[in-house]
């Protein structure tokens, strides 16, 4: 089935962000033959493993929302280019839905409320309003909402998470806390890529009970523990489980700086259960080109050592990114986007793309530059009707968004995913 | 308090000057309203004058920083990275301004050799194939902040006390002596007053505020300049344009990285000074024409600081040393015992301090003589950690694993920063981000402090320094004072930075909220 896709597939996914990912989830439970071709990871090894729906609008206003879904009633209302609001709510409730369904099949399991937002403490210390948690963290989050007694731990020589600061910061809402520091069982290694190494530690049993053991001395009253997120690269809730039996009370993690464990292990779950469902997954190559007939877009060209490889299509999605993803680029005249040159909604000039105060709750104009689409996610030409019949955009590439405010970041990639994949399905009819 | 001499300002006049009278034996204090270099001697090129740059339009200066550059060279070896320079002119540029450089150099007595265009290209591959011109000058690199830190630490081993965040607000009289000066502590909101027999206003572009506070006035105009600080550094040497002075002339190597500069902006006050993305489109244009790779360089920060101008004419009440800088008496004024000492250039800091501390040293009846010329300046192992590439090299001599580097693009260890923060702490100074930046390289690299900052903030709750969510107020701030910088350099590469750092500041952290 492979090879058949890789000759002509239905679609063609091209980024592997959380947006490309899940288009490319999507499109393989719809039953499509879906290629995805990506350079890098994008964001996913930054990304804290939340799954944000809709914390804040209006930004300006800073105003959080417990109830996302009347919080996106809102944002639809107010903000009729957002592409919320090209979605409208049903999609969007369906696509989160789906979504957790599928996470669920690649064996990674997210908590929540359905109807509520959930807050959880970050590693600064802040709280963090986001809608779906790693089960991992979800202690975390209850023991924030009825303040219990917690030991939080930190380790010799990791320098992206401090126990006490953590503990300090937030001590106003959560008072409980105390902070130990702690030598990690194996000696770290490295200073860039030290929590992926711990997590690595932690896949064996043995791994897990030096930790217990290093950790059980100074439970005392704790009710839980909390510790950076470092519970393995894959299947956390087994180790997180396998600690709780050995320490005797539930452990959670702690969102921390990048490198993310939770956006890897999320990344690795999918991809896993993008393999399963038969997706041809195209690494560490860019995409050079899209060839069209002027109306359709027919293949895609991509970047190889010596010979160029063209795929064919039937559809393609565009979940480029951003700066950092690589959908777009700036100089010092313009933004443009990066694969096709297609028109880019951006503030006239660079005097405008940004704020005199970083921290401005306003956000900065550039954050909502990106791609201008119609109801279908197809995106603009210059005369703004849609640039090709079948070609989509998902994710953070789209143009009047601000997720990194709004708290919408895996909302925004989610939802779009599933509306470019159902508009895909729509347009082939 | 009571001091011999209150000296107003911690730039680099003004720590040379205390070190200059604490070596004479004079009881000092350095009072300063932010920190050591707030103002133009933590902003410009770090370029060590051989005096070439000043031959056509002000010999005095010319002559002042050979002599000065070559002594400094001797004195101060720690500060300065002795890289020689080149004065470089491509197609276009004024032929007769070129054919008169080499005569002016050597009427002053300023060493230049001209080069053949295949040398200087060997010389500096960096430099644009449309050169026409290429001479050799002595011209150096030099750091500012290592420059200060050490000249204060000198004065403070021999009696000396520098107060920072406390901001000099007025003077009390006495008939034609000021009695006392009046400071606020800008952090504590604490006033205090200091008895004195004299008092220096080393606060170039703010010398005319200050002297107001007495009810003197200083004509002066303010010139904003603003830099470029490139990610690696383009050339090996300073390179200078060869043409009368003008916008983006000086691309000078600071350590690890290159500084491009300067634009010149009128402003209506010394401060607030920014740097504008006007000024640094007019820089990467102009810079790139000498060093092409300029063009698509990836800038790390832009930064601007201001340089005091002398509507000369109306300066009468005093002794006009030269055009470069002016030691004013402020006797005809009704004041015997303030000096202001402004204008000039790092290159000549320490005759500046020189001259000031002479007329001082007159009015105190001190006959000790200036010391400056001949002792080296003392080199502390703490304020090593203001160098470029400094951290990097010791580290990569001999990586230490169980030591966590706090810093990743600059590669300072927390060994460094606890060593500045103890340091801070005995000495009673504000203990911030902003300090430990000011004396290390952290938040100077690529990042901007995006990691940095939160590791530093994190290091500082270890230690116990902060507690509740002060940190937060503290790294709110740190990232709000490197925005200015950042803002206007932000396309390309550095953009997608920024939307990191955004991404995990805002959308992870919440800290606009
Ligand atoms: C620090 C950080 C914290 C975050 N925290 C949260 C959070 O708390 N909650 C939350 O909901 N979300 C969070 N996110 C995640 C965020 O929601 C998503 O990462 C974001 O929406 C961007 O996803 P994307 O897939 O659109 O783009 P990206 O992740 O940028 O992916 C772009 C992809 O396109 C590929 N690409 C681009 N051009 C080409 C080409 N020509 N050829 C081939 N491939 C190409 C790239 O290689 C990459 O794979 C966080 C992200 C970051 C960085
Ligand atoms: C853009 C630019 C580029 C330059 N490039 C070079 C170069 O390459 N080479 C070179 O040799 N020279 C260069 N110069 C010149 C050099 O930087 C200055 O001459 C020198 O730094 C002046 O030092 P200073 O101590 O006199 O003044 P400043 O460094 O400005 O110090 C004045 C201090 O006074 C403080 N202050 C102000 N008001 C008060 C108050 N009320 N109470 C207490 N303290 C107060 C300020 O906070 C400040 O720290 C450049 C200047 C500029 C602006």
């Amino acid at each position: 089935m492979a090879d058949t896709a890789r000759d002509k597939a239905d679609l063609i996914v091209i980024g592997a962000g959380l947006a490309g990912l899940a288009t490319t989830a999507f499109a393989v439970e719809s039953g499509l033959k879906t290629v995805q071709i990506s350079l890098t990871a994008g964001e996913m090894p930054f990304a804290s493993g939340l799954l944000d729906l809709l914390g804040i609008h209006p930004m300006e206003r800073l105003n959080r929302w417990q109830d996302p879904w009347a919080g996106i009633t809102a944002l639809i209302h107010d903000r009729p280019k957002h592409p919320y609001a090209r979605l409208g709510l049903e999609k969007i409730r369906q696509a989160w839905k789906e979504f957790l369904v599928f996470l669920q099949k690649a064996g990674l399991r997210y908590c929540g409320w359905p109807e509520s937002n959930a807050e959880l403490v970050t590693c600064a210390g802040t709280l963090k309003i986001t809608n779906q948690v790693p089960e991992t963290m979800w202690p975390g989050v209850l023991g924030l909402k009825e303040k219990r007694t917690a030991l939080i731990v930190d380790f010799e020589g990791l320098n992206n998470f401090s126990a006490v600061q953590f503990v300090e910061t937030i001590g106003s809402h959560w008072p409980a806390l105390r902070a130990q520091r702690l030598r990690f069982p194996y000696p770290l290694k490295g200073v860039d890529r030290q929590t992926v190494f711990m997590a690595e530690a932690l896949r064996s049993p043995q791994g897990r009970s030096r930790l217990a053991d290093v950790i059980s001395p100074f439970l005392k009253d704790a009710e839980l523990v909390g510790m950076p997120a470092i519970l393995g690269l894959r299947r956390p809730q087994a180790v997180a489980s396998d600690l709780e039996r050995q320490i005797g009370v539930p452990v959670f993690e702690i969102p921390t700086m990048p490198p993310s464990v939770p956006g890897l292990r999320l990344k690795e779950a999918i991809e896993q259960e993008l393999l399963r469902g038969g997706a041809v997954l195209v690494r560490g190559r860019r995409a050079l080109k899209v060839n069209s007939n002027g109306r359709r877009c027919i293949s895609v060209e991509l970047e190889a050592g010596l010979a160029k490889e063209t795929l064919k299509a039937r559809g393609i999605v565009l979940a480029t990114g951003r700066f950092l993803g690589g959908g777009l680029a700036a100089s010092r005249s313009c933004i443009r986007e990066t694969l096709m040159d297609l028109p880019v909604h951006q503030p006239k000039k660079r005097q405008d793309w940004h704020r005199q105060h970083f921290l401005d709750p306003h956000g900065h104009p550039v954050n909502r530059a990106g791609l201008e689409v119609d109801d279908l996610l197809r995106p603009l030409a210059a005369d703004g009707h849609c640039a090709y019949e079948n070609l989509f955009v998902a994710g953070s590439l789209l143009a009047h968004q601000d997720w990194v405010r709004m708290k919408c970041g895996a909302g925004l990639a989610i939802t779009t995913a599933y509306g470019a994949v159902q508009a895909f399905i729509d347009c082939s009819r | 308090m009571e001091t011999e001499v209150l000296i107003i300002g911690a730039g680099v006049t003004g720590a040379g000057l205390g070190r200059d009278l604490a070596l004479r034996g004079v009881n000092c204090i350095v009072v300063e309203a932010k920190d050591i270099n707030a103002g133009a001697s933590g902003a410009n090129n770090g370029l060590l004058h051989s005096g070439a740059r000043y031959v056509s339009n002000d010999p005095v200066s010319a002559q002042e920083c050979r002599d000065e550059s070559r002594l400094l060279k001797t004195l101060a070896p720690g500060c300065i990275e002795d890289t020689g320079g080149l004065f470089v002119a491509v197609a276009g540029d004024d032929e007769a301004y070129i054919s008169e450089f080499p005569r002016l150099c050597e009427q002053h007595g300023i060493p230049v050799q001209e080069l053949q265009r295949q040398e200087a290209l060997e010389l500096e591959p960096a430099l644009a194939d449309t050169l026409i011109a290429a001479y050799q000058v002595e011209d150096a690199a030099i750091n500012p902040f290592r420059l200060s830190l050490e000249n204060i630490a000198e004065a403070e081993a021999h009696g000396a006390r520098l107060l920072t965040h406390s901001e000099v607000i007025g003077f009390e009289r006495s008939g034609s002596r000021i009695r006392t000066v009046h400071l606020r502590q800008n952090r504590s909101a604490r006033e205090i007053v200091i008895e004195v027999q004299q008092v220096v206003n080393a606060t170039g572009p703010w010398a005319g505020q200050v002297v107001s506070l007495a009810g003197l006035s200083i004509p002066i105009i303010y010139s904003k300049g603003t830099l470029l600080v490139t990610q690696t550094r383009v050339t090996k040497s300073v390179i200078n344009r060869l043409r009368p002075p003008s916008d983006g002339d000086i691309v000078s190597p600071g350590g690890t990285v290159s500084l491009v500069g300067t634009t010149s902006v009128g402003l209506d006050a010394p401060s607030p000074c920014r740097p504008t993305l006007s000024e640094v489109d007019l820089l990467v244009d102009e810079a790139a024409s000498m060093v092409p790779v300029l063009a698509d360089m990836r800038y790390v920060r832009a930064f601007a600081g201001v340089r005091p101008l002398l509507a000369e004419e109306k300066v009468t009440d005093g002794r006009t040393l030269s055009r470069g800088f002016v030691v004013m008496n402020h006797e005809e004024e009704g004041l015997s015992n303030l000096v202001t000492v402004t204008g000039g250039k790092i290159t000549t800091f320490r005759l500046m301090a020189e001259k000031t501390a002479d007329l001082v040293c007159s009015r105190l009846g001190v006959k000790a003589p200036c010391r400056t010329r001949t002792v080296p300046l003392a080199s502390a192992e703490i304020n090593q950690w203001t160098e470029p590439g400094l951290a990097p090299r010791i580290w990569l001599k001999q990586p230490n694993p169980k030591e966590p580097l706090l810093c990743e693009c600059e590669m300072v260890p927390l060994s460094a920063v606890d060593q500045i923060i103890d340091q801070l702490k005995a000495k009673g100074e504000t203990l911030n981000l902003s300090a430990i930046g000011l004396r290390s390289r952290v938040g100077r690299g690529s990042c901007q402090g995006a990691f940095c900052g939160f590791r530093m903030t994190a290091h500082l709750y270890e230690r116990n320094e902060l507690e509740s969510d002060q940190g937060l107020i503290q790294l709110r701030q740190f990232l709000e004072r490197r925005w200015h910088g950042l803002r206007p350099v932000l396309w390309g590469p550095q953009l997608a930075q920024e939307e990191l750092q955004e991404a995990l500041h805002c959308g992870l952290f919440g800290l606009e909220g």
